[in-house]
């Protein structure tokens, strides 16, 4: 093998070790005054991830010396990326994250991500923002995102079939069983429910324990720790949901094999007359409003259950913007947050990606479906204190126990499991997941 | 700096050990190396930090991991998920290394003497083999599908409607729905490697059973089998293994439910780590997980070993 002469080896060295060392120098003179701000979210469909292009583009159009580096992960990639990122100090400048105690949760006890409220009070976002959604990003008392979607979640169904039917709305839960009976015996499935892979379940489970207990209990049990889940009323709560309107035959079969996707599919081609479900399934490609052109298309609280305290919707927080306790441009990272809560990007996440924003925006001047307008108007009544919410379980339970919804549920409907069993079972995954998130060393 | 320096080094260490070493074997150290890095960075590494956090309660996040001793290990033992995994895994391994076998094989022998048709029949065998596990799992999500799955529709039309069920919804048939799913996928492999050993087989020997007035099983099983039996060995023991290890078909089809009734040991140290934030404890999951394959590995092979003498 012919050798190289030593001193071109030493140059081609000596070049390769300049160019290293004098690349980023070159690029931090170049970008001297110029900050990048690195965006994870997760805005992964088409539509949300275009609104979200254009509100971003637009704050560096004010904001000529920053630029944004946008990474939009599903949710289901963020919950395996974020942590590991974050803790390695490789993650982002501000993250897009499930604000519940297992996911921002765990990050805000290991001081991965920064308390808001200096630059809340600076900014005003108390003052433009619902408190009852930054309850839902507070941790220990301490304000560490903004949540930027609310769900409200109910049932929807269709008023054209049921009219054609002459079904009336069922107020209660033994109406809805007779409703259940009746919708059957004409050929339809009752409820488009499904629980594959089984997280639908504990939105039902929220709409009937709220309903259950009503709204004031359950801020209690998730924000306060008072109370349980092993109470009577809980198992009533699920033995209606779970075990009764099942027998009535409310459900299709194979209730477990069905996808949300299955579910909607059937709502959707009047297969069903009723979707229990949120209102995120309203825009979009996916969503009731494209879909159902033919049907007129109502939402409605999940009915009381008699021995309860009433009929409420539920609502929920799901994911909210925090800055990494990492970041060299949390002052740059405040500002950008700040414009996506600005009014003029409120009205671009309601009006382009559909989202329910936990804000005033004027929905007067946005045109928007008859169903997403009386979303909106449950949610401005319960801003102003004319109704009361229940609240969306999942968002603030430790995983523990939403692991324990996800398979209990499916082991009561498949027969499996008792009412009685699954509420001592959520009791004990509630007491397990709050004791690991208290015990979480910060530093 | 001039030619002469930069080979003063090598004139003068020339004759130690260490540097013959280095001139005999240099060619074979540098092609090793880069592989040999990144097996120490993403295998031999993480294993001992594996073994370490799995004395710990870290939560894959915060910077101090909390020194618990055996705490995890003994978690193990009244951990009842953890057996019903292992149990799931069993079962997973006992069907999915007969099966597979015994179909390949059988389809393998039906090629054996290549009759009309074999590069057609050879190829639609192998077809699944070349599919990615994820594409395997969506589509067999569609057939099992009750809403418009293709099996529910075809039991329906041949009068079948009692047995058509959700099938990936019923926790006592979920499991048996995944693996027709992934024995259907391993068939191809299986079926192929057979084919391959069956060209080593004595057709002479075979005739000669045959004049000995052997009937076709007996020639199968007494002048065939043993003459496949090192193929055979490759193919059970990485059937056992990826048995053991399995988790993408269970993961796309089913996430471990409905009510934990495909949970596999892969699938629920995923589950442990990823959305339960128990790292310490996934960690311990995993190795044993590693143990079980390790231990099963090594037994088979000890077996075979045996055999053979």
């Amino acid at each position: 093998m012919p050798r190289s002469r030593p001193w071109i080896v030493a140059l081609s060295a000596l070049v390769l070790l300049f160019s290293l060392a004098a690349g980023p120098l070159l690029g931090t003179a170049r970008a001297q005054d110029q900050v990048e701000l690195r965006v994870w979210d997760q805005f992964t469909d088409e539509e949300t991830s275009a609104t979200a292009d254009a509100i971003y583009q637009a704050f560096t159009e004010q904001h000529p010396n920053i630029t944004i580096a946008r990474e939009a992960y599903s949710t289901d990639q963020g919950r395996q990326t974020v942590n590991t990122a974050l803790a390695s100090g490789t993650g982002p400048d501000i993250v897009f994250y499930d604000a519940g105690p297992g996911f921002a949760g765990v990050l805000a006890e290991a001081g991965l991500i920064i308390p808001l409220d200096d630059m809340a009070a600076e900014y005003g976002w108390k003052d433009r923002i619902a408190p009852a959604a930054l309850q839902g990003a507070t941790i220990n008392g301490q304000l560490f995102g903004l949540p930027l979607q609310v769900d409200l979640i109910g049932v929807y169904y269709n008023k054209t079939l049921m009219d054609q039917e002459g079904l009336t709305l069922p107020k209660t839960t033994d109406e809805l069983k007779a409703f259940c009976g009746q919708a059957k015996d004409k050929g339809y499935i009752p409820l488009a429910f499904s629980d594959n892979p089984g997280w639908q379940a504990g939105h039902q489970f929220s709409m009937a324990s709220t309903n259950m207990v009503g709204p004031d209990a359950m801020q209690q049990l998730l924000y306060e720790q008072q109370g349980s889940w092993d109470t009577p009323e809980m198992v009533t709560a699920i033995q209606t949901y779970f075990v009764d309107m099942r027998d009535a035959g409310c459900f299709a079969d194979d209730v477990n094999a069905l996808t949300n996707d299955d579910a909607a599919g059937l709502f959707y081609a009047g297969d069903a007359l009723m979707y229990p479900t949120g209102s995120w399934q309203v825009h979009g490609t996916a969503g009731i409003d494209e879909n159902m052109p033919d049907f007129e298309v109502g939402m409605m609280a999940f009915p009381a259950i008699p021995e309860g305290k009433g009929s409420f919707w539920v609502t929920g927080v799901g994911s909210a913007y925090f800055i990494s306790a990492d970041s060299q441009h949390q002052e740059e990272a405040a500002q950008f947050l700040d414009y996506l809560f600005s009014p003029e990007a409120a009205q671009r996440w309601v009006g382009e990606a559909g989202f329910v924003v936990p804000m005033a925006v004027d929905t007067a001047a946005l045109d928007v479906s008859p169903l997403f307008r009386s979303i909106l108007d449950v949610l401005d009544s319960a801003a102003s204190g004319q109704i009361k919410l229940g609240a969306n379980i999942d968002v603030l339970a430790p995983p523990e126990f939403n692991d324990m919804m996800t398979n209990g549920f499916q082991a009561i409907l498949a027969g499996d499991k008792t009412a009685e069993q699954q509420a001592a079972d959520l009791e004990a995954a509630w007491q397990e997941g709050m004791a690991a998130a208290e015990a979480t060393p910060s530093s | 700096m001039t030619g002469t320096a930069l080979d003063a080094p090598l004139v003068v260490t020339s004759s130690s050990p260490a540097h013959r070493y280095w001139r005999r074997y240099r060619a074979g150290i540098v092609f090793v190396l880069p592989a040999l890095i990144l097996y120490l960075a993403f295998m031999v590494y993480p294993f001992f930090r594996s073994i370490y956090f799995s004395f710990t309660n870290w939560n894959g996040v915060t910077a101090v991991k909390e020194w618990i001793g055996f705490g995890n290990y003994r978690e193990l033992l009244g951990d009842d998920l953890l057996w019903l995994s292992l149990r799931h895994n069993l079962i997973w391994v006992i069907i999915g290394t007969i099966a597979p076998i015994a179909i390949g094989m059988w389809l393998a022998i039906l090629l054996w003497r290549r009759p009309k048709g074999f590069t057609l029949f050879r190829t639609i065998f192998f077809m699944p083999q070349v599919l990615s596990t994820v594409i395997i799992g969506i589509i067999w999500n569609w057939i099992y599908n009750p809403v418009f799955g293709i099996l529910n529709k075809a039991l329906d039309a041949v009068g079948l409607e009692d047995i058509s069920r959700g099938w990936l919804g019923d926790p006592d048939i979920a499991l048996y729905a995944v693996l027709v799913a992934a024995i259907w996928a391993t068939i191809g492999f299986v079926f192929v490697i057979f084919l391959a050993g069956l060209q080593n087989v004595s057709k002479d020997l075979l005739e000669a059973a045959t004049i000995d007035g052997a009937n076709a099983w007996q020639r199968f099983w007494n002048v065939t089998v043993p003459q496949m039996a090192n193929v055979i060995n490759v193919v059970v023991a990485l059937l056992l293994i990826g048995g053991f290890n399995v988790f993408d078909v269970v993961f796309v089809m089913t996430q471990g439910g409905p009510a934990n009734a495909t949970e596999v040991i892969a699938t629920y140290t995923y589950k442990e780590a990823f959305t339960q934030n128990h790292v310490g404890y996934a960690s311990t999951l995993a190795l044993v997980m590693t143990a079980i394959s390790l231990i099963a590995s090594v037994a088979f092979i000890r077996l075979r070993e045996r055999g053979d003498a």
